[in-house]
């Protein structure tokens, strides 16, 4: 759903600014692209840091957990149809379904909770990267503004360009070189953002 | 028969039962019956049973994590998501009990 965000919502140290990357942030948000959001918070922010943006990568990279659930749900109805003696057992009928409905319902909130929780998180003092690779462990990276050497993005393919998706990389100066953003909605304007906040951090304006 | 049944009785064999396709022994349990076409349900219960377990653990896993990232990150959407999980955990462990009850019974 597009959330309109007007000049109002920027925080005081970036009303002042003439840069390009505050077009892109006061353009409308969507549920995976988030400018300057409210009530957001991490684990170790400071007092007066501000979040420029919260993306998340898009719902098409999903896509594949969505298809599983729909497919598990179905195959209760074509086991049915393909053993038909198993239709006199009205109550292993129903426990398959039951089954069925609770390994969908699994892929649903598994795939929902990897979309909100593949996060990335630019401020204006760094950047996070949380990863949510299974059940079994998560990753989190963080690099502040001054320890970005460059920001890259990248677009392979008809339906990433399609749907405005890609990667970024960006290459730090610690231990942990590279920190991506994969799947993002609109990587070109994210660069941009990144770049000027870059600028703006080496300047000692922000 | 009869003449047959008293002859094994001379020699202290047991003897046979009239009438019985089976011919079993007098005083020995019902014959089993011969299955006429594939009984599938055992075949469904088995794996059921572990789908389930396996479930659980996921979700239970799935809670833990989720537990875990809501303290990294917190957004307005947050303690929405938290709802969701606590439902979906309760909700697991609720349908998992009543389809082994059911697996059990079917």
């Amino acid at each position: 759903m597009a959330i309109p965000i007007d000049n109002e919502k920027l925080p005081e140290k970036f009303r002042k600014m003439d840069k390009s990357f505050l077009k892109h942030l006061t353009e409308e948000d969507t549920s995976s692209f988030i400018s300057f959001p409210k009530h957001t918070t991490f684990l170790g922010k400071e007092k007066d840091e501000n979040v420029v943006l919260v993306i998340r990568s898009h719902w098409m990279s999903y896509f594949k957990y969505i298809i599983s659930a729909v497919l598990v749900l179905i195959l209760p109805t074509v086991v049915a149809l393909l053993i038909p003696s198993l239709n006199t057992n009205l109550m292993l009928i129903v426990t398959i379904f039951l089954i069925s409905i609770m390994l969908s319902m699994s892929l649903a909130v598994y795939s929902f909770l990897m979309w909100f929780y593949n996060v990335n998180i630019i401020t204006d003092r760094r950047v996070i990267d949380i990863d949510f690779k299974s059940v079994f462990f998560h990753t989190s990276s963080e690099a502040r503004l001054e320890k970005i050497e460059d920001v890259t993005s990248q677009q392979s393919g008809s339906f990433t360009n399609l749907l405005d998706i890609g990667t970024v990389h960006i290459q730090t100066a610690g231990t942990n070189a590279f920190i991506e953003f994969e799947n993002v909605p609109k990587p070109r304007e994210i660069q941009d953002i990144l770049s000027d906040l870059l600028e703006l951090a080496h300047k000692g304006e922000i | 028969m009869d003449n047959v049944n008293q002859l094994l009785d001379n020699v202290g064999i047991e003897t046979m039962v009239k009438g019985s396709e089976t011919m079993l022994p007098k005083g020995s349990a019902e014959p089993l019956p011969i299955p006429t076409e594939l009984d599938f349900s055992w075949l469904l219960k088995g794996p059921g049973i572990i789908i389930l377990l396996v479930n659980i653990f996921f979700a239970i896993l799935l809670f833990l994590r989720a537990r875990i990232l809501a303290d990294t990150v917190v957004t307005a959407q947050s303690k929405l998501l938290k709802s969701i999980i606590v439902i979906y955990l309760v909700v697991t462990v609720i349908g998992t009990l009543l389809s082994i009850l059911f697996l059990i019974l079917a």
